[in-house]
């Protein structure tokens, strides 16, 4: 098969959409959900000692919920929109 | 009643029973890895699986996405077709279940239809550059996107939790695997039971039941739903073993990352039109989130028959189909033969579930995740 029919098969641009998204949302939701529950344990831990830092962690905790949200929002979105 | 009523109800009861061999067979993928890591019970996880696939069934109606559109021929699809196809994809399913090999029922699907359609009208009847585009080329691509994601992934999260007490992490993780795992049951809901609908839809459109531009009549849509659910309550435990505990041992956050990743890279794939197999996913996350934490961690031997059995799908379930059709043939163009092949199967399930309730039940869910 020539380069020019394997390009009429795959769509190459939207292919490299779905691995540039991919990539992106997978390891941007692990990320997340890793620093919430960092942000989690972390601000336990330093709950009475370092109010401060505690308070940080908790902020980057909330921060990476966010992200994660949004994800699963966009996740619903796409089921309902397709 | 007339014979085309008769086939039209035995494509609608085989379509329905595909669709149960689906829940089993694939959501068994969704909840391995939550189920391993004793992120829920094994009877939670399958009834959370179930219920969010039924509901997953309700949320998107767009049949367009009908059996094998672009691959075969479209105007020579008969009953007959579709009910050798489905055939040729419920033997597939059953026999990688049996060997607890994970396997896509949306490719085994095609297979049997396109294995039917070459029988019935030849090579011209199926588009080749279709099958390539949106059968071949996806399955290649989807494990090794998911295993490089769930790879990187798992790295990440180690660097990101590192110095933590394990404790905290692992109840973190499970719970991520919760969300996580349910939403790659409603992913599946969404996607797996339209393809029923579509099946039983196409019929009816054939039969002369419905018109060309009728909706999905709700009691197809409710159907196809509570088939899709009660096979996934069922459970597919074999499937649930190899992926849960036989190709990797894995710990809750290679779980999470194995499911994080999929479901990431599923709504992804979903988002740009370019559907990817849950099956083939979740498959290669857990192998990259294996592989990623130490390449000896993976029983290669056991992710070379998954993909040998992925490799096999579709020229095996085309294989099946065929094979029916020409069977239905003999016995003329009526519905003798459909007849006689259903009541062949139904009979042959009969007396396999009997000789294993002699022998007792070999495969039980257990809080590890199955029982041999």
């Amino acid at each position: 098969m020539s380069p020019l029919g394997a390009t009429k098969i795959v769509d190459i641009g939207q292919l490299a959409q779905v691995i540039e998204v991919a990539l992106v949302a997978g390891i941007g939701v692990s990320i997340a959900f890793s620093l919430v529950i960092r942000g989690v344990v972390r601000a336990d831990e330093h709950r009475r000692g370092r109010p401060a830092l505690a308070t940080a962690h908790a902020l980057l905790a909330v921060a990476g919920l966010l992200v994660v949200v949004a994800a699963i929002g966009f996740g619903v979105s796409t089921m309902l929109s397709k | 009643m007339a014979g085309s009523d008769v086939i039209l109800g035995i494509v609608v009861a085989t379509a329905l029973a595909f669709d149960f061999t689906n829940g089993f067979h694939d959501t068994a993928n969704v909840v391995a890895t939550t189920i391993s890591t004793r992120a829920l019970p094994p009877r939670v996880a399958v009834t959370l699986a179930a219920i969010l696939n039924f509901v997953g069934a309700f949320l998107s109606l767009a049949v367009a996405a009908t059996i094998a559109k672009d691959i075969v021929d479209q105007d020579l699809v008969t009953t007959t077709v579709v009910f050798a196809g489905l055939v040729g994809a419920i033997v597939w399913n059953l026999v990688t279940w049996y060997f607890g090999l994970p396997s896509s029922s949306s490719h085994a699907l095609i297979g049997g239809v396109v294995g039917s359609m070459l029988v019935a009208h030849g090579v011209h009847a199926v588009h080749f550059d279709g099958l390539a585009g949106k059968v071949l080329v996806p399955a290649l691509i989807a494990p090794i996107l998911a295993f490089s994601v769930a790879g990187i992934a798992i790295l990440v999260c180690y660097r990101v939790v590192g110095r933590l007490a394990p404790g905290p992490v692992n109840r973190g993780f499970r719970f991520g695997q919760v969300l996580s795992g349910q939403m790659l049951a409603l992913a599946h809901g969404t996607n797996d039971a339209q393809k029923t609908m579509g099946v039983i839809t196409l019929a009816l459109i054939a039969n002369g039941n419905l018109g060309k531009d009728a909706s999905v009549p709700t009691w197809v849509v409710v159907s196809a739903a509570t088939a899709i659910a009660l096979g996934t309550y069922i459970g597919g435990w074999r499937i649930i073993k190899t992926m849960g505990s036989r190709i990797i041992k894995m710990d809750p956050a290679q779980g999470f990352a194995a499911q994080g990743a999929g479901a990431a890279t599923i709504l992804a794939a979903t988002h740009f039109g370019y559907p990817l197999s849950t099956t083939h996913v979740i498959s290669g996350g857990v192998m990259g989130a294996g592989a990623a934490k130490r390449l000896s961690a993976v029983r290669w031997g056991v992710a070379g028959n998954i993909v040998v059995a992925w490799v096999l799908t579709l020229p095996c379930a085309a294989f099946v189909g065929g094979l029916v059709y020409a069977v239905t043939r003999v016995f003329g163009g009526g519905a003798a033969g459909p007849v006689v092949v259903a009541v062949a199967g139904v009979a042959l399930l009969v007396y396999v579930f009997a000789r294993r309730v002699q022998r007792g039940t070999a495969i039980a869910p257990t809080a590890e995740g199955t029982r041999a």
